[in-house]
């Protein structure tokens, strides 16, 4: 290789100052680009706020590290809030750097129209985007779900579209698709972190040719050992990890323990390690709170709180199962490596990436979404040693940051 | 210049990106024909500079923006496109009109090219859920109000039970996307500005041009987007839009009467006496 690829990494977010799932991957993908034997060269901008508003500035986070104060202004139609920096401090940047290639991970938070200026600035330069939600497919956040309800969507249209959103006219939700088709074909190359994410893109309008499915990449550490039981004692610690809001489904998990009688309830220890609840509803605070204080008396929820990324490992040392009980669709949440990767199987919710990436009865339990009933028979049942064990050594090891990196250089092509 | 494309703006100017969206797809278009945004809203006015520089950054797909200091309708408007436009061929677009394929436009022009006597073509237009907007017009009947009024044929239908499937000689057609040369044009005395912000300015257009003894084509190969009266929302209440549209087709039918009653068979027998009594009525 005797020039090699230059690969500008844009991220939504930097994980500096943001911990969601997609900003970690871009953020561990640029960083795996470094090493890469292929790649001469790389780079990492990330939209960021510094507490002045989307003044556009760009500014040096560290060595190869950039911040662009972007924004959003139009959700609807994902404009940037700032249009202006977009044909001058964005574009000195990639005129600056000549990359040959431009990851992205998102368009949240940038919007579309860098996609465009990229391709004015030089048409050679390769777009990779790697898609971790449906915002383009749906209007609701990308959540899929049916606006002011836990209905799960698997279908837009403009008329579905304008049932959700009443103030804006089936035509609003026509002209939307196709300004994001628009900008989406200037997209060389699609990345999926999972099938389902895929899927739903291929039937939304995303030829299945441009569309690929590159697992997040995980830290190359050897599993944890299991757990250490005393005599007699159960595989009955279940972990939660992640964000907590309406669409997490922590309430349901709550409320299967409240379903539990008093004796099942000290068979089982759950612990929520979980983070932004005092940013959700005020409705939804309260109930998580109403659930939450007796059974924390009775012993069997441990509410130990947020966590930072180099503490996981250590908070996964003492729980058996990780749970998922989303009750949206989810793409292919990293808890769900994180956990392969320390040597835990996981219980996760029965549809979309989850029940993609957990084989239910194999490297874990896929249980009914949103059902708490079932939730609580499954949580008693899990606990039995030899159940756990079956599971537990079926757990596949995780792609590493490297194989990750390794697997997105060969979708690039030759440099 | 093959081709001046003059979209009037009423209302929203938010389409222009949409359309701006499409255009950039199309190197026929870039190469041969002038976008010409004429602003029809004087509440447009204030921000189009800078949305147009924003836009012109992002897309650069160049255009020409044309303010005559009033709203002059549909009509009025078109006009004034015309007169700053600078191709050899006119073609007439609203603003919620939005190309599906490129080269549409060269598809337009080539049957104005190959059939001497076609003066006016316009395509199919599909609203978004891909169902018929327009397939032609025909003129029907309204015995209550004694009047014709415009019929989109088989409109909301699947397009493939259009039974055109090809450039087909049609009564007329939609002034919501239309092409014609511009010395055709000029000959029927350009877009009447006499109807009231309705609906009869194209068919006048196509009857003044069959008056003369042309043809007027519809092709149904060449399909766009419409977005039908997204504009229109913002005019008035329903019974002041019936009373416009009465005013409208009074004035239509009085001028031409003669080439309106023969283009429909609405009878289940078309039989000549129906015919005839259909013409005796509308000469009362």
């Amino acid at each position: 290789m005797t020039r090699g690829h230059r690969i500008l990494v844009m991220s939504h977010a930097h994980p500096d100052f943001s911990l969601g799932g997609g900003e970690i991957a871009a953020y561990n993908l640029y960083r795996a680009y470094r090493q890469n034997p292929d790649v001469a060269d790389a780079w990492f901008v990330a939209r960021a706020d510094k507490g002045r508003g989307t003044t556009g500035h760009i500014s040096q986070r560290r060595p190869g590290e950039y911040l662009w104060e972007q924004g959003v202004n139009d959700w609807h139609l994902m404009k940037a809030a700032n249009q202006e920096s977009l044909t001058t401090w964005f574009a000195d940047l990639v005129r600056a750097l000549r990359p040959t290639a431009i990851h992205t991970h998102h368009y949240a938070h940038l919007g579309l129209e860098y996609l465009r200026v990229i391709k004015q600035i030089d048409p050679g330069i390769r777009i990779v985007m790697t898609l971790h939600e449906f915002m383009a497919i749906c209007r609701n956040n990308g959540q899929m779900i049916k606006v002011g309800s836990t209905a799960l969507c698997s279908r837009e249209s403009p008329d579905d579209c304008h049932r959700c959103f009443p103030d804006r006219s089936p035509e609003d939700f026509w002209l939307r698709k196709q300004y994001f088709l628009r900008h989406f074909e200037l997209v060389d190359q699609f990345v999926s972190p999972s099938e389902f994410l895929r899927g739903r893109y291929v039937e939304w309008g995303i030829h299945p040719d441009r569309i690929v499915v590159i697992e997040n990449g995980q830290s190359p550490e050897e599993p944890l050992p299991p757990r250490e039981l005393r005599e007699g004692e159960a595989r009955n610690r279940f972990g939660y990890f992640g964000q907590i809001n309406p669409y997490k489904g922590v309430d349901v998990l709550l409320e299967a323990l409240v379903g539990m009688s008093k004796s099942e309830r000290k068979e089982v220890v759950v612990e929520i390690h979980g983070a932004n609840l005092e940013w959700q509803p005020e409705d939804f605070k309260r109930r998580i709170q109403a659930l939450r204080e007796p059974l924390e008396r009775s012993g069997c929820l441990r509410w130990v709180g947020p966590y930072q990324p180099n503490q996981l490992r250590q908070r996964m040392q003492a729980i058996d199962w990780v749970v998922i009980p989303s009750i949206w669709w989810e793409n292919s949440p990293m808890v769900i490596q994180e956990a392969f990767g320390n040597g835990r199987p996981l219980m996760v919710s029965n549809i979309g990436g989850m029940a993609e990436k957990v084989r239910d009865g194999c490297d874990g339990i896929q249980v009914g979404v949103g059902s708490s009933t079932e939730w609580r028979n499954r949580l008693l049942t899990a606990t039995n040693p030899e159940y756990w064990h079956s599971c537990h050594e079926q757990v596949r090891k995780p792609i590493s940051f490297e194989e990750c990196a390794g697997a997105h250089v060969g979708v690039l092509g030759s440099a | 210049m093959r081709a001046s494309v003059i979209v009037p703006l009423y209302g929203r100017a938010d389409f222009v990106e949409h359309q701006l969206v499409e255009f950039v797809r199309d190197e026929w278009f870039a190469r041969n024909c002038e976008l010409i945004y004429v602003i029809d809203d004087p509440a447009l006015v204030g921000g189009f500079p800078a949305l147009a520089e924003q836009l012109f950054r992002l897309y650069r797909f160049p255009f020409r923006c044309v303010w005559g200091s009033a709203n002059r309708g549909f009509s009025g408007a078109n006009n004034l496109g015309a007169d700053r436009a600078r191709g050899e061929h006119l073609v007439f677009m609203n603003s919620d009109v939005f190309p599906i394929e490129p080269g549409w436009v060269a598809a337009l022009l080539q049957v104005l090219d190959e059939h001497p006597n076609v003066a006016a073509v316009a395509p199919r237009l599909k609203f978004p859920d891909g169902s018929i907007q327009h397939a032609s017009i025909e003129f029907q009947r309204r015995e209550e109000l004694g009047i014709w009024i415009n019929h989109h044929a088989n409109m909301g239908l699947a397009c493939e039970l259009d039974p055109a499937k090809s450039m087909t000689i049609v009564a007329a057609v939609t002034g919501a996307c239309m092409a014609l040369r511009r010395v055709d044009f000029e000959m029927a005395g350009r877009w009447d500005t006499g109807y009231l912000i309705g609906d009869f300015e194209d068919s006048d257009l196509c009857l003044n041009l069959r008056s003369k003894g042309r043809d007027i084509a519809y092709l149904p190969t060449v399909e766009l987007t419409h977005l039908e009266r997204q504009s229109f929302r913002l005019l008035g209440h329903a019974d002041f839009r019936q009373k416009v549209v009465i005013h409208n087709a009074v004035r239509h039918q009085l001028r031409w009467g003669d080439l309106i009653a023969p283009s429909t068979a609405p009878a289940p027998v078309p039989a000549p006496a129906q015919t005839n009594r259909n013409r005796k009525r509308k000469a009362s």
